[in-house]
């Protein structure tokens, strides 16, 4: 039961994870693409049965739009004009990985604009800024863990492998960090920055800023671990065969905390793209134009905004099921890890 | 016979919650090729004596007097000295064959690991004569299989030939064995034993050896050092030992292991 469940979540992400690396083939336009003229346009409807040619086939209609008192735009569905969705069509130019020219796209309408998850304030796909946008809220959950478990590691290993001095001098840090309360200190750490860096630097920032304030919990379960390993007769025999000191952490101590580590990094995950999250959503993270489902997120601030338009709470779906998918991942794992498990 | 260690007024004292004094005012000495019986009951400081030869103490001891090792204080050396000296001039052998070895990694990890992270031999055919080399000193055959196997596959007697394999692969002086048989069924233990003379009689070792089995002292060592409650109260050839202890406590000591036969 449990790993059914952990294999569909497994799945899940996967799926995710290639949509994203992928996300232009999926996304039917670019993800800066301005079209005042579809502000606020909803979801777009689709419809299967073309009574007209008797068969089964995706279609849209056309939209009329007019402005009511409050300016607000009001989008009709134009039964006279309606246009097939084809796959595989020509779109605009990307590159594969980087590498190849492409123009091909999953899907597209014959004419007008099909907007899968609807269109935010500057007439944007949101289905294609979501696909962008995972880009870094996905690939900013890894890299963050990573970095901040391979501190952790190194920090905890040392910390209770030396102990005396240079364990009280590291987990005093450890309990400096912690002290402060995460989202104070990401705030602060990100204030002591310029305000005005290009994406790619406030990507890099943010990570850094995530795993910094990450590794001390890593640190003081790994040391608590190491502790209880240096007094094994292997790691005085690994002494006696005249190892180093860092060869004895990182090769006899460490490797004993991996089936812990690995469950704790997954489940830490989700913090780390939630922080991101929290961070764009202040519009202290990614900036727009560039995408990120925090800041994708910021735009449905007001509570207005998300009573007109609810859709473009979308954003906040995906954030929800990639945390759901690696908690799940997460506990299959720590079941799957655990030696005192029932086999069933 | 030529000396190659030489203990000096030796004391430690661990300084835990309670300070213990582990063992107090030893001195002997080792020639070159003999093999040193260290003989005493549980907690006569015999495993503190043994660890203190690579100084392996915690850091929470105080030692003081001298362990020379070729005219070198061994407790006084720097870090990068001790490393030097340990597994390539002074090897240790563990009690527990089966807590020597690092549980995740296999034995030929661990092995290649000392020979290439450790004595900086880095060509890959180099290290397996060695290996093949101090496999059959051990007498152990099946290399591929125990290189490929991780500690709990193997047993006791095949783990402890492996260690003492990668003790001596490095062809050390010294060999500190401590209690190296205690956990191996009689008929390994003979064998074992049988090893330790060949490699001493072979190589020229010397060999330390610890353990509280008189049975052993005897068949064994040229000499015995008898501790208890961390003095020294006897050091005599293992022969004279036997056939006219001195001391009241070797007298009760070989009395009671009489007694159990």
């Amino acid at each position: 039961m449990r790993s059914k469940l952990g294999i569909s979540a497994l799945v899940g992400l996967g799926l995710l994870y290639l949509s994203v690396i992928f996300a232009p083939f999926f996304s039917p336009y670019p993800y800066d693409e301005d079209d005042v003229l579809n502000s606020y346009c909803p979801p777009t409807r689709i419809h299967w049965v073309d009574v007209k040619d008797r068969k089964i086939t995706p279609y849209i209609y056309g939209r009329t739009v007019t402005v009511d008192k409050y300016y607000r735009r009001i989008y009709r569905e134009d039964k006279t004009k309606s246009y097939r969705i084809k796959f595989f069509t020509r779109g605009f130019k990307y590159k594969i990985l980087g590498l190849w020219e492409f123009e091909r796209h999953l899907f597209g309408a014959e004419e007008g604009k099909v907007f899968l998850l609807g269109a935010d304030l500057k007439g944007r796909d949101i289905f294609s800024r979501i696909l962008y946008g995972g880009r870094i809220s996905l690939s900013i959950g890894l890299i963050g863990a990573s970095i901040s478990f391979f501190i952790g590691l190194l920090v905890g290993g040392a910390s209770g492998y030396f102990g005396g001095r240079v364990d009280n001098l590291l987990m005093r840090l450890c309990e400096m960090v912690m002290m402060v309360p995460s989202f104070y200190l990401m705030l602060a750490l990100r204030a002591s920055f310029p305000p005005n860096l290009s994406s790619s630097q406030v990507y890099l920032l943010i990570v850094v800023i995530l795993s910094f304030i990450g590794w001390a919990s890593t640190a003081r379960i790994i040391r608590g671990m190491a502790i209880s390993l240096r007094e094994n007769e292997f790691i005085y025999a690994a002494k006696a065969a005249g190892l180093g000191h860092f060869k004895i952490i990182v090769r006899h101590i460490l490797p004993h905390t991996f089936s812990y580590a690995l469950v704790a990094i997954v489940l830490s995950i989700p913090s780390y793209i939630l922080g991101e999250a929290a961070l764009s959503l202040l519009g202290l993270g990614i900036q727009e134009p560039q995408a990120s489902w925090g800041n994708l997120l910021s735009s449905a601030m007001g509570i207005v905004n998300i009573r007109l338009y609810p859709w473009i709470l979308t954003p906040g779906l995906f954030i929800l099921v990639t945390v759901v998918c690696f908690n799940v991942i997460g506990e299959t794992l720590r079941d799957f890890l655990d030696p005192k498990r029932k086999i069933l | 016979m030529e000396g190659i260690i030489e203990v000096k007024n030796l004391n430690v004292t661990y300084t835990g919650i309670k300070e213990v004094q582990a063992l107090r005012e030893i001195s002997f000495c080792v020639g070159k090729g003999e093999i040193l019986g260290v003989v005493g009951e549980s907690g006569s400081g015999k495993s503190t004596l043994a660890y203190a030869f690579l100084n392996l103490l915690p850091s929470d001891s105080k030692k003081t007097g001298r362990i020379l090792f070729n005219n070198e204080d061994i407790l006084s050396l720097k870090r990068g000295e001790l490393e030097k000296l340990r597994g390539r001039q002074v090897s240790m052998i563990f009690q527990e064959p089966a807590a020597t070895f690092n549980p995740v990694l296999s034995i030929g990890y661990q092995f290649e690991e000392i020979l290439d992270k450790r004595a900086g031999i880095k060509r890959k055919d180099d290290r397996r004569k060695i290996i093949t080399d101090s496999f059959n000193k051990v007498r152990l055959a099946d290399y591929t299989r125990i290189m490929r196997s991780y500690p709990h596959q193997l047993s006791g007697g095949q783990l402890q030939r492996a260690s003492i394999a990668m003790a001596i692969s490095l062809k050390p002086a010294v060999l500190i064995a401590d209690e190296p048989t205690s956990s191996l069924d009689v008929t390994i233990e003979s064998q074992i034993i049988n090893l330790f003379r060949d490699l001493r009689d072979s190589f020229n070792l010397t060999i330390i050896f610890i353990t509280h089995n008189l049975d052993l002292v005897k068949a064994l060592c040229d000499r015995a050092v008898v501790l208890y409650q961390g003095e020294i109260r006897e050091i005599a050839s293992s022969r004279e030992l036997f056939v006219s202890p001195k001391d009241n406590y070797t007298v009760s000591l070989i009395k009671s292991f009489k007694e159990l036969e």
